[in-house]
C-alpha cells in the first residue's frame, strides 16, 4: 500500500504534478477496451525520461510495488489492468519523436507516441510505419502486444518493425537490445523477446523502428458473396495466386447490416471482402484488378465495386474503419468479449464456418484480417449475467480450442492478458515452462505487470 | 491550363515556440519546418485540376533559402516547376511586400487560376490571398471548401454562418483555400527523387522588380501569457464534487 511517505518520495522523483493518487485518475488507470473488471492502482505516475522511469522502478522494486506500463489503454484482454494494484506508468509525456533518419528508414521514438501521430510526420518524408491497429495506440502499447492490423497481410506485424529498444529492467537496469543495421546475426534477439511481452519483463522507454516507403497508388476491391465459404475461399484463391494485397479484410453479413444500421449506409448485406492493393502505376493497377475481379466471380461473387486512386480507396475503406464503433453503438449498455485467433490460410473457411456455428445463439458479429488468417468473433453480451457470460466465455473456449487444433493461436494481435492466459498451457505446453522461467530470471519479485500470461 | 500555387514554409504545428530573449522573434535552431498546411489545400486542388484538364502547376514561394525544401515538397506531390523568391531584404517583409512580390512573380508566369492558403498558420494575417487578387487586379474567392471547373469560370462554395455561399467568377482568379476543400496527397518516395530534377528558377527582389520595405512593423514578440494554474475540486463523493463543479462553473467561471 502507498503511503503519504511513498508519495512524497515519488514526488521528489519526478515533480508534484506527475505524481497522483486522486481518484478519477486511477479510475482512468483500472481499465482498457476489454469487458475485463477494472482494477485500481494506488498511484499515476507520468515519467519523462529513462532516467525518471529507471528510477521509479528502482524505488518500486525496493518497496516491492507493482509497475504496469499504460500507453492508451486501448487494449482489448485487459492487457494493461493492473490487477494487483501498485503503480501505473503512463507514457503519455512521453511522446516524442527524437529523431527521423528518412535515408536509412528509420526512426527514434519515445513509447508514448501514438502511432497515427508519427505516421503523419513520416508522410512528409514519404515513409510509414506500417502496423495499423486503428484505435488510437501508442507505439509502447503495440509494442507491448505485438500489434498489428489491416495491413498486416503485406507488411507483418510491429515486431517485424522493432530494431532497437531502450528497456528499463526491474531494479532498475536500463539496456539497450538491437541496433541499426538492417539485419543481424548477433546473438539472442532480445529486442524479438520484449516485444509482446506485455510490460512484464521490461519498461520500453525508446525504440528505433524500421519504416517503409508509402505506397504511389492504390486500388481497391469490395466484393460481396452469398455464403460465408464462398468469401473465405476466394480470400485463399486469392493469396494462392500471388497476388500480394496490402489488406484483405472479411466482414460477415450482420457486420455489414450494423455498419448500414449506424451509420445510415444501404450497402448489400453480405458476406464481405474488401481488398487493398498498391502499386507504381495505375496501369498496372488495373491489370491487378481484372485478375481480382476474375478470381472473385468464379468463386460466386454477387456484387463488387472497386476503383483506382487515393479517394477511391477511402471510399471503399471507410466502413471498415468504424466497425467496432458501428457495432459498439448497436448494442449500447453490453460489453465486448473479442475473440481473435488466427489459423493457417488453408484453414480459415473451416474455422470462420465453425465460429460462426458455435455462436450462433449469441449476439455476434464475425470478422477479420482474412489475409493473415485472422479472425475475430466478436460478441456482445452483458458480464454481470453469469449465466450468460458463462454462454460466452464457452463460446470463446471451443473456437479457441479449434484454432489449436489447427495448429493456430489463441491470440493473432490482441494479446494475452487476463483473458487469454487460460489458453496458455494448452497453446505453449512445455514452453511455458521456460516462459514461467524467463519471467523468473528478469523478474524474481512479480513486480511487472503481474497477473498476466500465467495462471 | 496554367496554375499557380503559393506556398510558404511555416514551424510544424507540433514545434515547441521559444520566442527570442530580446524579442525581437523566435528561435529558429531547433524548428521543423513545413508547408503551411493550407497551402497544401492549395497545392492539392491544382493538381486535381491538372489530372482532369491537363496544363501544369507551378509552385511560387516568397521565403529565405530553407524555403525550397517546401517548394521541393510541392514538386514531389506532383507539381511541375517552381519560382523561389528568396532575398534578405524580405526577411522583414510584411502581407503587403509578400503580396506585391508574388504578383509580380506571377505577372511575368502565363496565370488562368492562383490558389492560396486562406491564412499561413505561423502570423495568423489571412491577408495575402486577398492583397494577391488586388495587386493583380483579379476576382477573389476566398476560404474555398469546394471548387469546381467550368472552362472559363469557377463556381466555389464558401461556408458562411449558418449556410453555404456559392460564387462564380470567370477565370483568371484567385482562390484560397480552407479546410474541407480536399484530403492532401503526399509526397510519395518516387515523387520525391523526381522532385530533385524538376527546376526552381530562383529570384531575387531586384529580379522581380518590387519595393521591400514593409508598411507594418513588429513592435516585439512576446509569448502568450502563462495560465492561471487550474482548480482542483478535492474530495471522494463524486455527486459532491459535481455540486461543486456546477456551483464554480457558476459563480468564478461564469460559464454558465
Ligand atoms: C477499436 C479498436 C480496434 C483495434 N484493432 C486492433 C487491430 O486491428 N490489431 C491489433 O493488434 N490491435 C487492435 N486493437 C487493440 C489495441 O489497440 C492494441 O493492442 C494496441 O497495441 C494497444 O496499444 P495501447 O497504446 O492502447 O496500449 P495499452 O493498452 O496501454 O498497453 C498494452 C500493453 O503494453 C504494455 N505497455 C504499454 N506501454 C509500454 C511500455 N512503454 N513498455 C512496456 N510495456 C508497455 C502495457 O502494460 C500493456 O500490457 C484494437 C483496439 C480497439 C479499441
Ligand atoms: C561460399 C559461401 C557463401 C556464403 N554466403 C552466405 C550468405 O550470403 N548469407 C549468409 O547468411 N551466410 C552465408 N554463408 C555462411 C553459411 O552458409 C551460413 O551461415 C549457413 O547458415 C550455415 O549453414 P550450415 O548448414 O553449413 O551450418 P553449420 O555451419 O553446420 O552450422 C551453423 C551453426 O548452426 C548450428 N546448427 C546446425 N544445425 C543445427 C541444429 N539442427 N540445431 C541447432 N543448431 C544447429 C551449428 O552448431 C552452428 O553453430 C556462406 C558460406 C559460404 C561457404
Amino acid at each position: 500500500m502507498t503511503t503519504e511517505a511513498d508519495l512524497s518520495e515519488l514526488k521528489a522523483i519526478l515533480d508534484e504534478r506527475r505524481v497522483s493518487a486522486g481518484q478519477s485518475v486511477r479510475h482512468l488507470h483500472s481499465r482498457d477496451e476489454s469487458f475485463h473488471s477494472p482494477s485500481l492502482p494506488e498511484v499515476v505516475v507520468w515519467p519523462r525520461s529513462t532516467e525518471e522511469v529507471s528510477r521509479l522502478v528502482r524505488w518500486a522494486c525496493r518497496k516491492k510495488v507493482p509497475v504496469t506500463a499504460w500507453g492508451a489503454g486501448t487494449s482489448l484482454e485487459g492487457n494493461p489492468i493492473p490487477v494487483r494494484g501498485g503503480m501505473v506508468m503512463d507514457f503519455s509525456e512521453m511522446n516524442r519523436v527524437l529523431a527521423l533518419l528518412a535515408e536509412d528508414f528509420q526512426a527514434d521514438v519515445q513509447p508514448g507516441v501514438v502511432y497515427k501521430e508519427l505516421n503523419r510526420q513520416l508522410a512528409r518524408e514519404g515513409l510509414f510505419f506500417p502496423p495499423d491497429p486503428g484505435a488510437a495506440a501508442t507505439i509502447g502499447g503495440m509494442i507491448g502486444n505485438n500489434a498489428s492490423g489491416i495491413r498486416s497481410v503485406r507488411y507483418g506485424a510491429t515486431k517485424d518493425y522493432v530494431m532497437r529498444l531502450t528497456v528499463v529492467l526491474p531494479g532498475g537496469d536500463v539496456i539497450h537490445a538491437g541496433n541499426r543495421a538492417r539485419k543481424s546475426s548477433s546473438g539472442y534477439n532480445l529486442a524479438a523477446l520484449f516485444t509482446g511481452s506485455e510490460g512484464t519483463l521490461g519498461i520500453i522507454t525508446e525504440a528505433t523502428l524500421k519504416l517503409a516507403g508509402l505506397p504511389v497508388n492504390f486500388m481497391a476491391v469490395r466484393a460481396t458473396f452469398p455464403a460465408v465459404r464462398r468469401a473465405t475461399d476466394t480470400v485463399y484463391a486469392i493469396m494462392r495466386a500471388g497476388l500480394s494485397p496490402v489488406a484483405m479484410e472479411f466482414l460477415d453479413a450482420n457486420v455489414v447490416h450494423a455498419l448500414n444500421a449506424d451509420r445510415g449506409l444501404t450497402l448489400e448485406e453480405n458476406p464481405t471482402l474488401l481488398m487493398e492493393f498498391s502499386g507504381y502505376s495505375e496501369q498496372g493497377l488495373s491489370e491487378e484488378m481484372s485478375f481480382v475481379e476474375e478470381i472473385c466471380f468464379a468463386k460466386g461473387a454477387l456484387s463488387l465495386d472497386r476503383g483506382i486512386g487515393a479517394e477511391e480507396r477511402a471510399r471503399l475503406w471507410e466502413i471498415r474503419h468504424q466497425t467496432y464503433e458501428s457495432v459498439k453503438r448497436c448494442h449500447i449498455g453490453l460489453s465486448p468479449l473479442i475473440m481473435d485467433v488466427a489459423v493457417p490460410l488453408s484453414r480459415y473457411g473451416e474455422m470462420v464456418e465453425f465460429s460462426k456455428q458455435e455462436v450462433r445463439d449469441l449476439t455476434a458479429y464475425l470478422f477479420g484480417h482474412a489475409g493473415d488468417g485472422n479472425i475475430h468473433v466478436h460478441v456482445m453480451d452483458n458480464p454481470q449475467d453469469p449465466k450468460r457470460w458463462a454462454r460466452v466465455e464457452e463460446a470463446s473456449r471451443s473456437i479457441v480450442m479449434k484454432a489449436l487444433e489447427f495448429e493456430g493461436t489463441c491470440t493473432g494481435e490482441h494479446g494475452v492478458g487476463i483473458g487469454k492466459s487460460r489458453f496458455m498451457e494448452r497453446e505453449h505446453g512445455a514452453s511455458l515452462i521456460l516462459m514461467k522461467r524467463l519471467k523468473g530470471l528478469l523478474d524474481p519479485e512479480n513486480l511487472l505487470n503481474p497477473g498476466k500470461f500465467f495462471l | 491550363m496554367n496554375i499557380i500555387a503559393c506556398v510558404k514554409q511555416v514551424p510544424d504545428t507540433e514545434a515547441q515556440i521559444k520566442v527570442k530573449a530580446d524579442g525581437s522573434g523566435i528561435e529558429e535552431g531547433q524548428i521543423k519546418w513545413v508547408m503551411n498546411p493550407y497551402d497544401e489545400f492549395g497545392v492539392e486542388e491544382a493538381l486535381k485540376l491538372k489530372e482532369k484538364n491537363g496544363g501544369d502547376v507551378t509552385i511560387v514561394c516568397v521565403g529565405p533559402a530553407r524555403a525550397m525544401e517546401t517548394i521541393r515538397t510541392a514538386l514531389a506531390m506532383g507539381a511541375d516547376k517552381g519560382v523561389h523568391i528568396c532575398d534578405p531584404a524580405f526577411d522583414n517583409a510584411d502581407a503587403f511586400v509578400v503580396a506585391n512580390a508574388l504578383a509580380a512573380a506571377i505577372k511575368a508566369l502565363p496565370h488562368d487560376i492562383i490558389f492560396c492558403g486562406q491564412r499561413a498558420i505561423d502570423d495568423d494575417s489571412g491577408q495575402v490571398g486577398a492583397m494577391l487578387a488586388e495587386a493583380l487586379n483579379l476576382p477573389q474567392l476566398t476560404l474555398v471548401t469546394k471548387l469546381e471547373f467550368a472552362g472559363s469560370s469557377v463556381k466555389v462554395i464558401r461556408p458562411i454562418e449558418g449556410a453555404q455561399l456559392s460564387i462564380e467568377t470567370a477565370l483568371p482568379a484567385v482562390v484560397t483555400c480552407q479546410k474541407g476543400l480536399n484530403e492532401p496527397r503526399y509526397a510519395s518516395l518516387p515523387g520525391i527523387m523526381k522532385a530533385k530534377k524538376k527546376p526552381v528558377d530562383v529570384k531575387n527582389a531586384a529580379a522581380i522588380g518590387v519595393a521591400t520595405d514593409a508598411k507594418a512593423r513588429v513592435a516585439k514578440t512576446v509569448p502568450p501569457p502563462a495560465r492561471p494554474p487550474g482548480k482542483i475540486i478535492c474530495g471522494d463523493e463524486p455527486a459532491q464534487k459535481a455540486a461543486e463543479l456546477g456551483k464554480l462553473l457558476r459563480e468564478e467561471a461564469k460559464a454558465i
